[in-house]
């Protein structure tokens, strides 16, 4: 766990990256192999099983599937997920314009 | 992974949300700054999760905005496990009495064996020993140590030539080895008194026997002083064995001489203590020592250090963490230069002290002389001779002259 913040912390501290995701509002997604799921800038979870994850993001979804499926940590904008992970998708959906990105 | 330990700390609690939806809620929690954890769906309407103890007033508040239904599953960490402590409390107490009373009668001396003296003097050591405050039933560190005890016997009865106590477990056992008082039949017994050294007679005192020489006569090693055989019998006589053998017994003090050389420096260096001492203290566990007291004073520029170790043990089985007291005593070194008077004094003091010593207490200087003196290598040199009153009687009986 320890190892984890400290590689989330690095992946935070730099720099480059830092303003784009800022500016975009994008989320950020760091895989360890297929247990592990760390998601940033997302915007709540919309639904939840131990098979599917599906969380909001700015502009559509992530479905996350797998087996055994645990959120183990959650902030406001932060989720890490734990067991192990099959898939991830990114759904995009239309904005508010109507307009598909 | 699990990094329990502070989380436990603070206590921690399983929260049950039951609805439609529930994952929900915990999704509204971190959107209010509430830190959730493990979050698992038991089924389509139940979702567990763990929160901290110090969070449940504020999720009981955000919960009235939901539909949910909340139950709290498992308690866990430091405020639940006190408060579980807190219903045993009986029984800590009499755990921890039960251990102060082990504790009391393992670190107790029950028993004090003396061994090798007679009963009645077995007796009166053991009063002796209770006023030490040896006793039965005396918590061994409120007790000097077995050294210092056989120190104080040893002083106060002056018949004892050795006392070994060896504290084993709640026993203490005393081994007394009495002296025996030298036999002196030799002495009562001797018939022949012969010089022990050369020397002029300067007072004689003769007790028992027939003195074979006079004051002012120049005696020689070995030489026959006083005799027991009070008839004077020639030695080719036939009767030797009807010869009247009585005891001889004298002093004879006689003018020795005798030659010593020393050589002193002119300058010394010793150490002196100032007096000053820090004191530190550690936790000693096998090799490993964990400074908990006096570890910010800083050392002195010279000291010497002494180290104390307080130890508890349960029979033959010593706890292995004991605590090491380091006693850091400051020391100076002191030069000192001597003029050549003073190491010629200090000189001829040093030759007096160790003939002095050599020759044993009834012995007197009577005149000294510095015969050669010269300085050389920041050494002063000299040599004494002395002129020494002394008692020339021979206690070792010889088996000469016979």
């Amino acid at each position: 766990m320890r190892k984890l913040h400290a590689l989330f912390d690095h992946l935070k501290k730099s720099k480059p990256n830092m303003t784009m995701t800022k500016h975009l509002n994008l989320p950020r997604i760091t895989m360890i192999g297929d247990i592990h799921v760390y998601i940033e800038n997302h915007r709540g979870i919309s639904r939840f099983t131990d098979q599917e994850i599906g969380l909001n993001i700015t502009n559509g979804q992530i479905m996350i599937k797998g087996s055994n499926l645990v959120i183990k940590m959650l902030l406001s904008t932060e989720i890490l997920i734990e067991g192990k992970i099959d898939t991830l998708a990114i759904i995009e959906s239309s904005t508010k314009d109507g307009v598909k990105k | 992974m699990k990094q329990i330990q502070p989380i436990w700390l603070k206590g921690i609690v399983t929260l049950r949300v039951h609805g439609h939806y529930p994952e929900r809620f915990f999704d509204f929690c971190a959107r209010h700054q509430i830190p959730v954890w493990s979050i698992k769906k038991q089924s389509n309407l139940e979702c567990i999760g763990d929160i901290y103890v110090k969070d449940i007033n504020r999720i009981r508040q955000l919960r009235r905005k939901t539909h949910y239904k909340l139950s709290f599953d498992k308690r866990r960490g430091l405020p639940f496990f006190c408060k579980r402590l807190k219903g045993l409390k009986p029984l800590l107490i009499s755990f921890f009495l039960a251990f102060i009373f082990f504790l009391y009668l393992t670190q107790c001396v029950w028993f004090i064996e003396i061994d090798g003296v007679s009963s009645e003097m077995k007796e009166s050591i053991s009063i002796t020993l209770s006023d030490y405050g040896v006793k039965k039933g005396k918590v061994k560190f409120l007790m000097d140590n077995p050294s210092e005890i056989q120190r104080k016997l040893l002083n106060d009865y002056p018949d004892l030539l050795w006392v070994g106590i060896v504290p084993d477990g709640v026993s203490y056992k005393l081994e007394v080895i009495t002296k025996k008082q030298p036999p002196e039949p030799n002495k009562n017994r001797r018939t022949h008194i012969y010089a022990k050294k050369d020397g002029v007679i300067s007072e004689m005192f003769v007790a028992k026997g027939r003195s074979l020489v006079a004051v002012n006569d120049f005696v020689k090693k070995g030489q026959l002083l006083v005799t027991g055989e009070l008839n004077q019998i020639e030695k080719d006589d036939k009767d030797e064995t009807l010869a009247e053998t009585g005891e001889a017994e004298a002093e004879i003090y006689a003018t020795t001489w005798y030659e010593s050389r020393v050589s002193i420096p002119l300058k010394g260096i010793y150490q002196t203590e100032t007096g000053q001492v820090n004191n530190k203290y550690h936790l000693q566990i096998g090799s490993f020592q964990i400074p908990i007291w006096g570890f910010h004073l800083t050392d002195f520029e010279f000291e010497h250090i002494e180290s104390d170790y307080y130890e508890l043990s349960f029979g033959k089985w010593t706890v292995p963490i004991s605590l090491k007291r380091d006693s850091h005593k400051e020391i100076i070194p002191v030069e000192i230069k001597r003029s050549e008077e003073e190491a010629t004094r200090i000189g001829l003091e040093q030759a007096r002290q160790n003939l002095l010593r050599n020759l044993g207490r009834e012995t007197a200087i009577i005149d000294e002389k510095i015969l050669q003196q010269s300085t050389e290598n920041g050494k002063v040199n000299l040599h004494v001779y002395f002129t020494v009153k002394e008692n020339i009687v021979n206690t070792i009986d010889m088996n000469q002259g016979d």
